[in-house]
């Protein structure tokens, strides 16, 4: 048990410096760094500009310069954001929590509404059918552009905006969150119920759950037996949904400004403003490498098969 | 899967013959018709003329025999949103056409490299392919596209668009190439050209490459569709194609403007070709699974 918790830890990290070194190439490659502007001052030497890339240490060889990024990244110094004029790491400390609120109620729409497609055993043929082969397909074929534009139409056509209203307020918040979240969780519903789907229709079909439920055991209980298996595979699923929620949110972001990191690394993106761009992809990669470690230890609790060391 | 079949090849035809089939250019502004809705004909006079000669010499579909006929309405600058979409769809169709050809290109030689190299070097390959799956895409997206200058040529943004996504899509193919592979090898007739002595080479074209083709034939189906949604969104985000030029994504960003979006919905009907589109090359791909008996994740 502890080994494989272990394994899974490690594999993580593993993925942050892999992660954290990729973004430090991305970087050094982008075009100009604060400097180059000075060069269109003909007042400024070159040798002075020299002289401030010395003093930052770009001189040194390349590995030197990374693990000095990185000392500095891991002591929370991102930088300093030219354009935005404030230091990289509160703002982004900031933004996170707003990316964190849009990803949780995301996932919470995702479940329910999953929970709700998933139960054959309540559906007619008829009904089922229409929903594995019609509804369900269409809906994996959605864009996030389309269910967020489409949603913040239908939004503003029932809700016509009130302005003035008490920003902050918990009620407010959730009313910001809960369309963009519905706009988000309809390609994720989509995904996960159609996997999930199959895993249903299977324990259903197996022995233990038929014998149980022609014995009269009651729903809850049904329902207790029944999900138990199908958690493994559920938690598997919700881990390869954390990198399309997290592409998903700088969409919707977008569309219904809200100001997270998908917003801030797009307009850093658009301002080509570097250190940002640098640390918002950094930030929401990590955000998905953290969520996935939290899956994999999550599926260890709930599969005692994986508990045992792997061979 | 018949209705699949109609409609790409509807698609394509709209997008081939686009010239032919609206009676507008692509550019053609019209400030005294911005925002029309769809099927929005005036002065309305009489029913459309079929095959008639336009103002610009040449045969159209349809055309308004005077005035103007708008069959999906127009954008905020007044252009025929039904042509854009037409000359839209070249582009979009070719982002993921392209893209995917490069894809599975790149992902076929790392899984062949990883399953046939075996030892350290199939590590070092799945791990990368492990950690390229785990990254959100569209981060990556963003901050590969800023590695290259802004103002470009189309023509530029299109290799550029189609380069990063091949970049960050072929871990998904390196990964099933490789389990492909490795069961391959195990399979009695590599293990004879293994024991003749072939060369590496001609294990790989003789052997192994018929193997894949069905694999490339479902996956590369599937993979249009998820390339041509890339290109949506970051078309849509402005890191895309450029404007004025058309493509499904940059049609869509008319949208994020509340005004426009709440005043002209009909802005979004690309959107009905996209997920058609989707939707299509999806069944498709389902349907060749089915006929070619391969599994994809």
């Amino acid at each position: 048990m502890l080994r494989s918790l272990l394994l899974r830890i490690v594999h993580a990290v593993l993925s942050l410096v892999l992660l954290s070194l990729l973004v430090f190439l991305l970087s050094r490659a982008m075009p100009g760094d604060i400097w180059t502007e000075l060069q269109m001052d003909p007042s400024i030497s070159p040798a002075t500009i020299k002289e401030l890339r010395d003093s930052y240490g770009l001189n040194r060889p390349e590995p030197i310069q990374y693990l000095l990024w990185l000392e500095q990244v891991l002591h929370g110094n991102l930088g300093y954001s030219a354009v935005e004029k404030q230091a990289v790491a509160p703002l982004l400390w900031q933004r996170l929590s707003r990316t964190v609120a849009l990803a949780t109620t995301t996932m919470v729409i995702t479940f329910v509404a999953t929970l709700i497609l998933c139960f054959p055993v309540f559906q007619r043929r008829w009904q089922q059918r229409w929903l594995d082969s019609k509804l369900i397909p269409m809906l994996l074929a959605f864009p996030v552009v389309l269910t967020c534009l489409f949603v913040n139409w239908v939004h503003i056509v029932i809700f016509p905006p009130v302005y003035g209203q008490e920003f902050g307020s918990m009620g407010y918040m959730l009313e910001r969150l809960f369309w963009p979240s519905l706009a988000l969780s309809i390609p994720l519903t989509a995904f996960l119920s159609k996997q999930m789907r199959n895993e249903t229709r299977q324990i259903l079909r197996m022995q233990y759950f038929m014998i149980a439920r022609s014995k009269g055991l009651p729903i809850p209980g049904l329902l207790r037996n029944g999900l138990k298996p199908a958690i493994p595979v559920f938690l598997n699923l919700t881990g390869f949904l954390f990198t399309s929620l997290m592409g998903g949110t700088v969409v919707a972001e977008t569309v219904f400004d809200i100001p997270g990191i998908g917003l801030l690394t797009w307009h850093a993106m658009l301002n080509r403003d570097t250190l940002l761009l640098v640390a918002g992809v950094l930030a929401g990669c990590s955000l998905v490498i953290l969520g996935n470690l939290a899956v994999d230890l999550l599926t260890i609790w709930a599969d005692p098969r994986l508990r045992k060391p792997i061979q | 899967m018949r209705a699949a079949l109609l409609f790409l090849a509807l698609l394509c035809c709209l997008a081939g013959c686009a010239p032919f089939v609206s009676p507008y250019a692509p550019h053609e502004q019209d400030r005294q018709n911005v925002l029309r809705p769809p099927l929005f004909h005036s002065p309305h006079n009489g029913p459309l003329q079929w095959f008639g000669l336009g103002p610009d010499g040449r045969r159209h579909l349809y055309r308004a025999r005077s005035g103007k006929f708008f069959l999906l309405g127009t954008d905020i600058f007044g252009r025929d949103l039904f042509t854009r979409i037409c000359y839209g769809a070249r582009i979009s169709l070719a982002v993921g056409l392209l893209g995917t050809f490069l894809t599975l290109l790149a992902g076929t030689f790392v899984g062949l490299l990883a399953a046939i190299a075996g030892g350290w070097m199939d590590s070092v390959c799945m791990e990368m392919t492990n950690f390229v799956l785990s990254l959100p895409t569209l981060f990556l997206l963003l901050a590969l596209r800023a590695l290259f200058p802004w103002e470009v040529t189309t023509v530029a943004i299109y290799l550029i668009l189609v380069s990063i996504l091949a970049l960050t899509g072929w871990a998904d193919v390196a990964r099933m190439v490789r389990a492909k592979v490795l069961l391959m090898k195990s399979e009695e007739y590599v293990q004879a050209a293994l024991a003749i002595g072939v060369s590496p080479a001609r294990l790989i074209w003789r052997h192994l490459v018929p193997g894949l083709i069905p694999y490339w034939l479902v996956q590369g189906t599937l993979l249009i569709p998820a390339f041509l949604m890339s290109e949506v969104t970051l078309s849509f985000l402005g890191a895309g194609i450029p404007e004025p030029d058309a493509s499904w994504g940059n049609i869509l960003r008319q949208g994020l403007s509340l005004t426009v979006l709440t005043a002209s919905p009909w802005i979004l009907l690309p959107g009905i070709f996209i997920i058609g589109t989707a939707v299509s090359f999806n069944a498709l791909a389902d349907c060749l699974r089915r006929l070619t008996d391969t599994e994809t994740a």
